[in-house]
């Protein structure tokens, strides 16, 4: 099929710390990494005609596409929902354009600056403050939603709920209960992630080593979760270029490239999910201690028609360590509630281990972009252009987010 | 109204975001009532309550007023303050509650803290209750401490 949609370029701005990007803005940052993507995939910032985003990007793709100069912007759209289960979902977005001819080059992008603007999860803070310096704070009462959003965080923020490390570790303690899942599971998943993370330049945390004792010690955030079971806040951008088959054809001959199929791509979200274990506390029960992907996750592996098995390497979305793990029940690389004892055999391990993962760091050592990093690392592991190269890869599966509505894709080589 | 007093959480805490559809479940609250949004029709609960049922789409409910029992389904301990004088760790859980004795279907689960324990007391499974707490005039907030 010529026109089945590719990776065919890849770009990122430099990760940095939260509010650590220097002069420059993260509307700017969008471009510019826009612009190092398509010169990497050999085309033109004239051939884009479409772009697509997620997470309520606040860099709308009419803006950029104008500040591109792009002669006709034939196609954008956004996946709904605030944080990281759309990544994936963008990039599907893209290959639909692509496949049904209403756009020829498709760019998926994020840029994400959040020492630029309000720090996620510091909303509470930023109402104390306001209720701190008011002459004489008002009475507690009630404020009027006018999203749908707003109505289910709303309904649970009165309870303390405002941060993704309360929201997950709540469906992963019930995971330790269930099946006995512990701590040590999670630091091991911490470890090899950040092993990674050292040998990759891009690596916020490149420099940084860490030991199972250091995550073992490290301050507990929200129970399970300690400090380093927490993925980063980060500025920077990454960007990601699909185009046809046939226009792959020749820009991969002429970067020496493996060709970077989509294979398969899907979003989803379980009956009655919502916001997930944001705001859910009614998630079915067979459901509510897992990564809610697990339909997905079938759905995805039929429409390839692939297995688990096939996977040389696979880039999982870890905004926590605890969602990382019911990820792999989730997409059957191990059976529900054997997730610890996976992990404990090494398997993640870009050195030795049977389903190398996160070779780039992931969100909790390479850098948090709400996931697009590792599309961008997906790409790389089958171009062999990956700093912890997995010999001879040839299919990657990359999944978006766990425990909200998400999204996944499986790339192969050939 | 309850004339309960106790505190354990500071005013600075997020007060309720509302819309047309779960200001009735608030205003319940506030009377320190503990309510599901049951289904006329099929005697589907739910929490929040919504614009329709989930299960047979009526759009006729009876806020139907439960126990306040019920027990702890999940839980985790934040040690970051959310609000000013905040007690730290502080506990959010999600309890589920028990809906025997009323025309409720099915039983439902709310958000919540728990009170009144340390962190080691705190075990899936354990029977709950409900404690008020009264934030002001119009807020009642319903967190749960150990029967």
């Amino acid at each position: 099929m010529s026109r089945k949609a590719h990776i065919v370029g890849v770009g990122e701005s430099q990760y940095t710390k939260w509010g650590k990007i220097g002069d420059i803005t993260e509307h700017a940052l969008a471009l510019q990494t826009i612009i190092t993507a398509i010169t990497d995939a050999g085309l033109k910032v004239s051939d884009i005609d479409g772009l697509a985003s997620f997470a309520e990007d606040r860099n709308e793709g009419i803006f950029i596409a104008a500040e591109l100069g792009i002669p006709e912007l034939r196609y954008s759209n956004m996946v709904w929902m605030p944080g990281g289960g759309g990544g994936c979902a963008a990039v599907s977005n893209a290959t639909m354009a692509v496949e049904t001819g209403q756009a020829e080059v498709v760019v998926v992008y994020r840029s994400l600056c959040q020492g630029q603007y309000m720090r996620f999860g510091h909303a509470a803070e930023l109402m104390v403050n306001s209720a701190a310096n008011a002459a004489e704070p008002p009475p507690v009462t009630f404020s009027q939603a006018n999203t749908m959003m707003l109505a289910a965080m709303g309904q649970v923020m009165p309870f303390g709920m405002l941060t993704g490390a309360a929201a997950f570790a709540l469906p992963f303690r019930r995971h330790m209960h269930k099946y006995g899942s512990t701590s040590e599971h999670l630091g091991k998943i911490a470890v090899a992630f950040r092993e990674h993370a050292n040998r990759n330049p891009r690596a916020v945390m490149q420099d940084k080593t860490l030991t199972l004792e250091q995550h073992q010690t490290s301050r507990m955030i929200a129970d399970p979760f300690r400090l380093f079971d927490c993925c980063m806040e980060n500025d920077g951008a990454c960007a990601v270029v699909i185009t046809t088959a046939e226009r792959a054809k020749d820009l991969s001959r002429a970067r020496n490239r493996k060709m970077v199929e989509i294979v398969a791509s899907v979003q989803g979200a379980p009956k009655g999910y919502s916001f997930g274990s944001f705001t859910n506390a009614n998630i079915d029960d067979d459901i509510y201690a897992t990564g809610g992907n697990t339909q997905m996750a079938d759905r995805l592996w039929k429409k390839a028609d692939m297995k688990p098995s096939d996977i040389d390497v696979a880039q999982i979305y870890d905004h926590f360590t605890g969602s990382v793990l019911m990820q792999l029940e989730d997409f059957g690389f191990c059976k529900r509630g054997e997730g610890g004892d996976f992990i404990d055999s090494g398997a993640l391990s870009a050195n030795g281990g049977s389903l190398p993962t996160n070779t780039s760091g992931g969100s909790l050592s390479e850098a948090y972009m709400h996931g697009l990093n590792h599309v961008l690392e997906g790409a790389r592991s089958l171009w062999g252009e990956s700093c912890n190269p997995v010999k001879d890869a040839k299919a990657c599966l990359v999944t978006s987010a766990a425990g909200v509505p998400s999204s996944a894709l499986l790339l192969r080589a050939h | 109204m309850t004339a309960s007093t106790t505190r354990w959480f500071p005013n600075s805490m997020p007060a309720p975001i509302v819309d047309h559809h779960t200001l009735p479940w608030w205003q319940a609250c506030a009377e320190h009532k503990l309510t599901a949004q049951r289904c006329t029709h099929c005697n589907h609960a739910q929490i929040p309550p919504a614009p329709i049922c989930s299960e047979c789409h009526g759009n006729s409910f009876e806020m139907t007023e439960l126990s306040g029992k019920g027990t702890l389904y999940t839980y985790t301990a934040v040690y970051q303050p959310i609000a000013m004088e905040q007690t730290l760790p502080f506990f959010i859980a999600i309890v589920e509650l028990d809906v025997s004795g009323t025309s409720c279907a099915n039983s439902v689960r709310l958000m919540t803290n728990m009170v009144d324990c340390e962190e080691s007391e705190l075990q899936i499974g354990k029977p709950v209750q409900v404690a008020w707490e009264s934030m002001s005039q119009y807020v009642s907030i319903p967190r749960f401490r150990f029967c």
